[in-house]
Order: C-alpha cells, then sequence, then structure tokens
C-alpha cells in the first residue's frame, strides 16, 4: 500500500501541477487577463468568436489584489491566488510607483478612489397635472378709472407630452374658474398646443416652451350667461424637478396673451391683456 | 417599410399636434385682440348715444337691450325666460334716464328725503349714500336703498350741460349698491 500512496501522490501533485500551468487555479483576473489572449488557429478563433470575460464586471477597472503583479519576460503568467475570498485592502501608492497594472480596454481606477455613482437620468416629462393662475379683466366692470377690472382665473390643466426630448411637444386640456368664486362665477375650458426646448439636467430639467390655445369662456353678466370664444398665446418659463427617475413636480413663469371675443349687437370685439402667469404641476 | 404600434402612435400624436397648430393658426395670424383692456376704458362694452344727442354712456349689449318709451328711453336686462315676460317688472334690471330741475347734490337730497317720507318701515330703511366721479369728470351724486323686499334702487344725479340735472335710475332683483357693472355705466356717462 504504501507504493500506491506514492504514486497516488505523484498523480495528484502533477494533476495540479498541470492545472495550475493551464491556468485553472488561477485567480479570476487571471482568466481576465487570459480572455485578451487571441486565439491562434484561426479556425477555431473563428467558430469560438470573441471570448467572454466572466469575472470582470462591465465597466469596472480590475485590480491586482495583493500588489503589483511582476512584470517583465520573465515574470510568471499566472499570479499567485489569493488564499481567502476577503477584499484586499488598497496599497496606497508608493512615490515614484507606477500605476497598477489593468486590463488593457479598461482605464484604471486611480487607488484610494472610489468608484462614480451612475447619471440619473430622467424619463423626461410625458404627463403632468398642472395648476396655474393668471389675471384676465372682467368685461363690463371697471375701476374707478375706466379700465375694465382685474378678474383672477384659477385653472387645472392635464398636459400631455407626446413628444419629449430636446423639444418638448404638448396639448393641454384645461378648466379654469374665476378665482374665489364657488358658483355664479366666469369659467373656461381650453386646449392649448406648446412647443419648446428643455434641458436635462439629471435632477432639474429647465424648459421654455410657447404656447397657443382656444377654448370656450362663459361670461356671468347681470345674471345672465353670455358664451365668449378665449383663447391664449403665450410663453412659459420654469423647471421640472425629479423626485424620482419618473416623477417631478415643475414651477413656471408665464407671460400670458389671454384674449376674449364675442359677439356685441352689430359686431364681433375681441379684448385681450397682457398678464404674468404662475403655474405649478406634478407628473411622470 | 414595417412601423411598429409604437411609432404608429407617435405618428398620430403628431398628426394631432400639427392639426391643432393648424387650426390655431388663423387666431396666431389674426387672434392678437383689437381691445387692449389694460389701456383702453370700457373695453369689451358697446358706446350708446341718446338719439337726440343729450348723452351718451357704455354699456354690455347685451344683455342690456335699450328701447324709447315716449320721452323717455328705458334699457333693461330681461330674464332668460322671455315667456313670462309681460311687462318691465319681469326685467332683471332696468335704468331709466330723464332730466329733472337742480342741482345734482340737492336733487339726491330731496329724493332721500321722499324715500323716507314714503318709506313704510322709514326706521328701518337703509339708505346709502355716495359720490362718485366720472371718467369724463363731472362729480355724480348717488343714493341707494332697498324699497321692498328683493328689490333694489340705486339712483345717481349728474350735472346736465344747462341747469337740468340728468337722473339715472337703477332697479333690480339683486343687489346694486356695490355692484361693479353698474358702477361701470355710471362712470361712463357724459353729457353732451
Amino acid at each position: 500500500m504504501g507504493h500506491v500512496r506514492r504514486n497516488l501522490a505523484v498523480s495528484v501533485g502533477r494533476a495540479l501541477a498541470g492545472l495550475a500551468a493551464l491556468g485553472l487555479l488561477a485567480a479570476p483576473w487571471a482568466h481576465a487577463q487570459a480572455a485578451e489572449e487571441s486565439i491562434d488557429d484561426p479556425k477555431v478563433a473563428r467558430r469560438l468568436g470573441t471570448r467572454i470575460d466572466w469575472v470582470s464586471p462591465p465597466g469596472v477597472a480590475t485590480a491586482h489584489p495583493g500588489g503589483p503583479p511582476a512584470v517583465g519576460p520573465g515574470a510568471p503568467a499566472v499570479p499567485v491566488a489569493p488564499t481567502t475570498g476577503a477584499t484586499p485592502e488598497p496599497v496606497p501608492p508608493a512615490a515614484g510607483a507606477t500605476p497598477l497594472a489593468a486590463t488593457p480596454t479598461v482605464p484604471p481606477v486611480p487607488v484610494g478612489s472610489t468608484p462614480s455613482e451612475p447619471v440619473f437620468q430622467p424619463v423626461l416629462p410625458r404627463v403632468q397635472l398642472a395648476f396655474r393662475r393668471f389675471d384676465f379683466v372682467r368685461i363690463g366692470a371697471s375701476d374707478s378709472n375706466g379700465l375694465a377690472a382685474s378678474e383672477a382665473f384659477d385653472a387645472l390643466s392635464l398636459d400631455v407630452y407626446p413628444m419629449s426630448s430636446l423639444v418638448r411637444l404638448g396639448l393641454s386640456t384645461a378648466y379654469g374658474w374665476q378665482a374665489g368664486m364657488t358658483s355664479g362665477g366666469d369659467y373656461f375650458a381650453t386646449e392649448t398646443a406648446s412647443f419648446g426646448p428643455q434641458l436635462d439636467f439629471g435632477r432639474v430639467v429647465p424648459f421654455a416652451e410657447a404656447l397657443a390655445g382656444i377654448g370656450y369662456m362663459r361670461r356671468f353678466q347681470f345674471a345672465h350667461t353670455v358664451p365668449t370664444v378665449f383663447w391664449q398665446l403665450g410663453i412659459d418659463l420654469g423647471a421640472s424637478v425629479y423626485f424620482a427617475r419618473i416623477g417631478f413636480v415643475s414651477v413656471a413663469l408665464g407671460y400670458l396673451r389671454p384674449v376674449n371675443g364675442f359677439l356685441r349687437t352689430t359686431s364681433f370685439e375681441t379684448v385681450y391683456t397682457n398678464t404674468w402667469s404662475f403655474k405649478i404641476g406634478i407628473g411622470i | 417599410m414595417r412601423r411598429t404600434r409604437r411609432a404608429t402612435a407617435h405618428g398620430s400624436w403628431l398628426g394631432m399636434w400639427l392639426g391643432g397648430w393648424l387650426t390655431l393658426a388663423p387666431v396666431l395670424i389674426a387672434g392678437c385682440g383689437d381691445v387692449d383692456a389694460g389701456s383702453t376704458p370700457f373695453a369689451g362694452t358697446v358706446l350708446y348715444t341718446d338719439p337726440a344727442g343729450a348723452y351718451q354712456f357704455n354699456l354690455v349689449e347685451p344683455p342690456w337691450i335699450p328701447d324709447a318709451l315716449d320721452d323717455v328711453t328705458v334699457f333693461a336686462v330681461p330674464p332668460s325666460d322671455l315667456s313670462a315676460v309681460t311687462d318691465l317688472s319681469a326685467a332683471l334690471y332696468t335704468l331709466h334716464i330723464d332730466t329733472v330741475i337742480g342741482t345734482p347734490e340737492s336733487e339726491r337730497n330731496s329724493e332721500e328725503l321722499a324715500v323716507f317720507g314714503t318709506a313704510t318701515g322709514a326706521s328701518s330703511l337703509q339708505i346709502a349714500e355716495g359720490t362718485v366721479r366720472t371718467v369724463a369728470g363731472d362729480d355724480a351724486y348717488e343714493l341707494a336703498w332697498i324699497p321692498s323686499s328683493g328689490l333694489f334702487e340705486r339712483d345717481v344725479f349728474l350735472a346736465g350741460p344747462t341747469s337740468a340735472t340728468f337722473r339715472l335710475q337703477f332697479g333690480a332683483k339683486a343687489p346694486i349698491a356695490d355692484d361693479p357693472m353698474i358702477t361701470q355705466m355710471i362712470l361712463s356717462f357724459e353729457p353732451l
């Protein structure tokens, strides 16, 4: 039994030496390094195609633990595998030392630095529920100087952006009512198209858009409902602030020209004013 | 070329958007508005000139309808349901314009006394006096009261070109003492 045991030991030793020579006992980075080597036989290379590096995650530089690997013609091709699974501490570079070697296709990561966080990429606005306030005029009512009395409107809108990238195209369906009036006041319903650029700065997406809309406005004058046409032109400047990748709140300051058109006894008359507006919204 | 469902939906959205802009094009071209309410007094109203050339003022027409009855011009806002209208008492708002002899202030004071004298519950009668200056620069002396439940009166006296005073008598079935639309009609009144 003694020679059998000696032969077994010799066989195991040779097998391990062979495996080591093939690199199967090498550390994972040895696989990454081997992956970079080309296949000598063109037929085999064509059949196998590009070899996959199973070890190195994409985009992450592979640093050799346990100190810099030996370089030079006499250096062994397979470094010594770490004996434990623990991640070794990075070694601070000595003065004048050469940087750590890395796989040729991946830039080296400076020792001691942490990998950069992934860039926040929001899903640009597609749908938004918004609230707007602006001042218009009350037709038929005046202040002491004869100018039409101011009349504030609040409006809720559902904004849809069928195109939203560097520019955005929007369709806004809005319902507005005379501010402070629960009943018996003026109100309107409009459909508005908008167009303008937006810049993706990550969590903040500033935008500017021109808008034009048209709809119906009910004027309540002397206990009578007076149907009128209402349209508006304007610009909005604002920003969408993302609290999640597909969720944002937006704030915009606008400059509007609301126009009210209505039939008089013998004519169709239009009245306009120029006013500021404030809009806030939440969307995805 | 094969179009995906997403591309088709995207195309339809673009079509809707372009269609919307084409619909709005006439509005964009001619739709900036005629009257700037920020600088033009009485925007959106109609200037009414007395056929005899005695005065003019602005009103919202409709719903106001002017009509001449003998020597007095009457303006009225009829109710929405015209089938029940038999006379002026059915009107929601009325305005009579005539002239009286005297100064505006004295005429206002004498009318106030008359209102007190004819009121059945004079102790509870509330009369509001006021003075406004029209845009033309004339002082208008006002008197507002509630002659009976559901009826509201507001009379205004303005100096005419001669010794006559114009009297504007507003009546309504809603409070009008502080109605800014009634105030606008007073502010725009101008003797000719």
